[in-house]
């Protein structure tokens, strides 16, 4: 048994005895456990990988290239912050691609509701950003800061995060049965988003160089609310609030049905 | 015999694949495949076929290789989308077995054995009601937490077998499941399990090569030939048919 089955097994006894949301919660929670399975260290890489990450782009940023902060307050948990929603979403997305493929073993085999496994990927996605937000607060706590009382939007933020992987996760993960390549155009994708959110810059910046990217690019607007509410204290921005859950719903709308238009094409070329 | 409800009915059901003699797994070879606009070779894979498999009834197909056995197994699991035209009724739960397969190898056994439990339906009170039955059964008792992936395909197999004895499904497809399942002891034992508590109401379509195993237990045999539904009947009937075929 990985530490992590232990950690959650207290959870258990919440769940009601309903079989289809016992398997969701067992897909969501080996999910999360294949991907620190293997290692020595196990769970401890899902706390240490974004703390590595935040202190090799610090140095980079604030040593490396000068002025980089641009003047931020607290840059390090500004890096931390955004980088943390950055890394939900492309785990989520990435993970989804080969998510039919990979539980082919079950659908072959027997009939169940293949929307499921969307939703325990997603869980699982989620279930290693809470272990991130426990890293983050370690890491405020270390610098001095104590996180904000308004993180109590956080959950409605990271809901609308979810939605919206959800919806492209359906997306995704058919046309990848079609187009393989769909996985180098996505990663590409990711490095772009990587970019053009404001995770090294303050987002006024990139917004006043490219006025339509906060409408475009998906978590642009999430990642800032995370900030407001987690960072800085504040309420967050109703309009992109309201703005992201729009974006998000239309996704999972277009995401439910082009799944059902194709989930039967793409499982027959599964098999 | 009284009357017994259905458990399958397949309804003029047929299958065509468009087969394609070069696969197209990239958008390139997509949009080149659209602007040179290649033929592609239509093959029936099912011919159109109707049967009524009866809850409780021991069903078996046979064929030679390429006849269209599995293509009708998937087309029952769901896994083929039919043709159009044709229906497909089914009552209850089903589990396929066949061969090394239905498991992720990258986690335990005691973890597969609640994702397989829990996909057919069982609660997690209930799976670990059955957990040592099922782990005495398959002989897995010294590897319950080790990764699946270490498992031979005898164990893999005896795991599978288990499993799907102990769960509630009520339809079970045998893919050719059969003369690979372990040793001569455990191949005695699942004979066992099979007589006393699997025809208990539960239903079995057998795919297999073997007519003993055919001639054993089926109530009536479906002979398949390049996807024609050539007879069904009697396994003696239909076994003599098929080695008339054959010989041809």
């Amino acid at each position: 048994m990985s530490t992590l089955t232990k950690i959650l097994k207290p959870f258990d006894r919440f769940l009601p005895e309903e079989n289809r949301l016992e398997l969701i919660w067992l897909l969501a929670k080996m999910d999360f456990s294949k991907r620190y399975y293997e290692s020595i260290l196990g769970l401890f890489w899902a706390l240490i990988n974004p703390l590595m990450r935040v202190t090799i782009y610090y140095i980079a940023f604030t040593y490396l290239i000068e002025r980089g902060a641009n003047g931020i307050d607290n840059f390090a948990l500004y890096l931390f912050s955004g980088l943390i929603v950055l890394m939900f979403f492309s785990e989520g997305t990435n993970k989804a691609l080969k998510l039919l493929k990979k539980n082919s073993y079950l659908s072959e085999n027997t009939q169940f509701e293949k929307m499921d496994l969307f939703v325990a990927a997603n869980i699982g996605t989620t279930l290693g950003f809470i272990f991130n937000l426990i890293a983050y607060s370690c890491f405020a706590l270390i610098l001095g800061e104590v996180v904000p009382p308004t993180v109590i939007f956080l959950p409605v933020l990271v809901f609308n995060l979810f939605l919206l992987i959800m919806g492209l996760s359906l997306i995704l993960s058919t046309c990848y049965v079609f187009f393989k390549d769909l996985q180098h155009i996505w990663s590409l994708s990711t490095l772009v988003m990587f970019w053009t959110s404001p995770i090294f810059f303050r987002g006024d910046v990139i917004a006043g160089k490219f006025p339509f990217i906060p409408f475009v690019q998906p978590i642009y607007g999430i990642m800032e609310n995370v900030r407001a509410v987690l960072v800085f204290g504040n309420m967050p921005d109703y309009f992109f609030l309201a703005y992201n859950y729009l974006y998000a719903f239309a996704f999972l709308g277009f995401g439910l049905w082009f799944f059902r238009k194709f989930e039967h094409k793409a499982l027959e070329k599964l098999v | 015999m009284e009357s017994r409800e259905v458990a399958i009915k397949l309804d003029n059901v047929s299958k065509t694949f468009n087969v394609k003699d070069k696969k197209a797994n990239s958008i390139r070879d997509q949009i080149f495949g659209f602007i040179q606009r290649k033929e592609k070779r239509k093959i029936q894979a099912v011919k159109p076929l109707s049967i009524d498999i009866k809850e409780g009834e021991f069903f078996g197909i046979i064929g030679r290789n390429g006849s269209g056995k599995s293509t009708l197994v998937n087309l029952i699991l769901g896994m083929y989308s039919p043709d159009e035209g044709s229906k497909i009724t089914i009552k209850g739960k089903m589990i396929r077995l066949a061969l090394g397969m239905g498991f992720d190898n990258q986690l335990t056994g005691k973890e597969n054995i609640y994702i397989n439990g829990s996909v057919l339906g069982l609660t997690f009170k209930e799976i670990d009601g059955l957990f040592d039955e099922i782990i005495a059964f398959a002989e897995l008792e010294d590897f319950v937490n080790t990764k699946v992936k270490f498992y031979s395909k005898g164990m893999k197999s005896r795991l599978t077998f288990a499993i799907a004895m102990h769960a509630q499904s009520d339809i079970f497809l045998f893919d050719e499941f059969f003369g690979g399942v372990g040793d001569l002891i455990f191949q005695e034992k699942s004979e066992k399990m099979f007589k006393e508590s699997l025809l208990k109401g539960r239903t079995i379509v057998l795919v297999s090569h073997s007519m003993q195993i055919i001639k054993d237990h089926c109530d009536r045999v479906l002979l398949l030939d390049k996807g024609n539904p050539i007879m069904i009947g009697s396994p003696d009937e239909v076994i003599g048919r098929y080695r008339e075929l054959v010989k041809k």
